[in-house]
């Protein structure tokens, strides 16, 4: 045992911290009596020893940092909800927006760019086909879950919503960088509002009337009428050319905020719906 | 020049590869403080103190994903050692085995080696009376010799209220050792 090196280390510290004149002092005498013990060779090679014994189970930062991220329930319950999507909307997706954007690459005139009229319409299908009563593949697994419906539906809308952004990313790349004029966001912009409004729409039907093709007949109405609008050049006293121009432009600059508006107002709504609608299966199946 | 890597690069290595020689170089820089801290905090106990500098050290392996780089590694052992420490009390009170918030505590003396003198095993007596806040802060700042912010960040209190443990620590010190000598 030895004693500290400086046997007036304790006094200058006290005196440091509550000035020479302090009553305290007087303590100071007394700490200093009772000594530190010394640290041995021996038991610092246990130490070590055990350290290294135990490091055989030990997990790299990084490893543990990757494994954490990817327990991350939000995480798990995306990719567990990847499998129950259909395969069908994931190819179909790909496909066809990335034609829009080749279709795009090749088109002459940019008034009407093909990758705007076609993402939107594409997501809204896909996303039409999220939600069904009688043909809900994962019903079974959902009913058993301890996770709510409505979080494994919207898991599933973030995904397929979240594949279609990022295919509609690529082909706005794809068509920034072969130099026809178009900047990437303004591209992304004219694209990614009407989507999401779209594919809000969709779900909506699909959940109001339990038919996913109910879903796809919404959205595939309302987009084909504004795109004859854009595309036809209709005679002006024509009565179907009046009709088609009274209904609000949803390609237009001015309408993205509220479209975007709309479109999370619509989910909310679907959500609320397929929620007491999981309710009622619920209750039914018992 | 010294060319040793400080402690926060070799926690900062060791978070990758836990590697002999980083573990090594931390074991012998730091065994003898965790040591005394923790010899003092156990009021004496030597062995029990041995006991949980190991466990310190093996705490500090197992977390050491959590240890921010470059926060100060000695503030961020001392508080792995402190919890050690009170995790130890807790379960030794609710055993019922020790009674150290109570004044009348066992005062067993601390191992013979380290007594001196009857006045020694006062201070001794005097520490464990503390209450473990105090207690903990007094020791740090005396006898490991940590500046008041490394106190604080290794306690996770502001600085103002380390004074104030340090400050009504000692006054209560001081009235046990004049109660007890006189």
């Amino acid at each position: 045992m030895s004693n500290l090196a400086n046997e007036d280390r304790i006094r200058q510290l006290i005196a440091e911290d509550f000035g020479d004149e302090s009553e305290l002092l007087e303590v100071a005498d007394a700490l200093e009596q009772w000594r530190t013990p010394e640290s041995t060779v021996a038991q610092r090679e246990q130490v070590i020893a055990l350290l290294i014994a135990r490091r055989i189970g030990f997990i790299p930062f990084l490893q543990k940092r990757v494994e954490h991220l990817l327990n991350w329930p939000p995480l798990v319950v995306l990719v567990a909800q990847r499998r129950v999507v259909q395969s069908e909307i994931w190819l179909t997706s790909a496909f066809m927006i990335l034609i829009g954007g080749l279709v795009t690459l090749l088109q002459n005139r940019m008034d009407n760019v093909a990758l705007v009229l076609i993402a939107p319409i594409v997501a809204a299908i896909g996303i039409a086909f999220l939600y069904s009563t009688h043909a809900e593949s994962a019903l079974e697994i959902e009913q058993t879950t301890r996770i709510p419906s409505v979080i494994l539906l919207l898991a599933r809308l973030t995904l397929v919503f979240g594949f279609d952004c990022v295919l509609g990313v690529i082909a706005s790349v794809m068509v920034a960088l072969s130099g026809r004029g178009l900047a990437f966001g303004p591209l992304i912009a004219a694209w990614l509002a009407p989507m999401a409004f779209l594919s809000a729409l969709a779900f909506l039907t699909s959940v109001l009337f339990g038919e996913p093709t109910a879903g796809v007949g919404v959205s595939l109405t309302l987009w084909a009428v504004q795109v004859v609008a854009r595309v036809v050049s209709f005679d002006e006293n024509n009565p179907l050319s009046r009709l088609v121009h009274t209904l609000p432009d949803l390609l237009a600059a001015d309408a993205r905020p509220g479209l975007i508006m709309m479109a999370v107002c619509l989910i909310a709504l679907a959500l609320w719906l397929s929620g007491r609608e999981s309710l009622m299966t619920r209750n039914l199946s018992r | 020049m010294d060319n040793q890597p400080t402690d926060e690069a070799l926690a900062y290595t060791l978070q990758n590869n836990a590697a002999p020689d980083t573990l090594r170089a931390l074991v012998e820089r730091h065994h003898a403080a965790l040591l005394g801290f923790l010899f003092r905090m156990t009021g004496g106990d030597l062995a029990l103190a041995e006991d949980l500098t190991q466990d310190a050290f093996l705490r500090m392996l197992d977390h050491i994903d959590q240890y921010a780089y470059p926060r100060p590694f000695k503030s961020w052992l001392y508080t792995i050692a402190t919890n050690l420490a009170r995790d130890y009390f807790k379960s030794a009170e609710s055993r019922r085995t020790v009674e150290l918030y109570d004044d009348s505590a066992s005062t067993d003396p601390p191992d013979d080696d380290v007594l001196t003198s009857e006045e020694t095993a006062y201070v001794v007596a005097a520490l464990k009376r503390l209450p473990i806040h105090q207690r903990e802060t007094v020791i740090l700042r005396y006898y490991q010799e940590l500046s008041l912010a490394e106190i604080a960040d290794a306690l996770h209190i502001p600085l103002g209220t380390v004074k104030s443990r340090l400050s009504l620590g000692l006054k209560q010190l001081r009235g046990e050792l004049t109660r007890e000598l006189s």
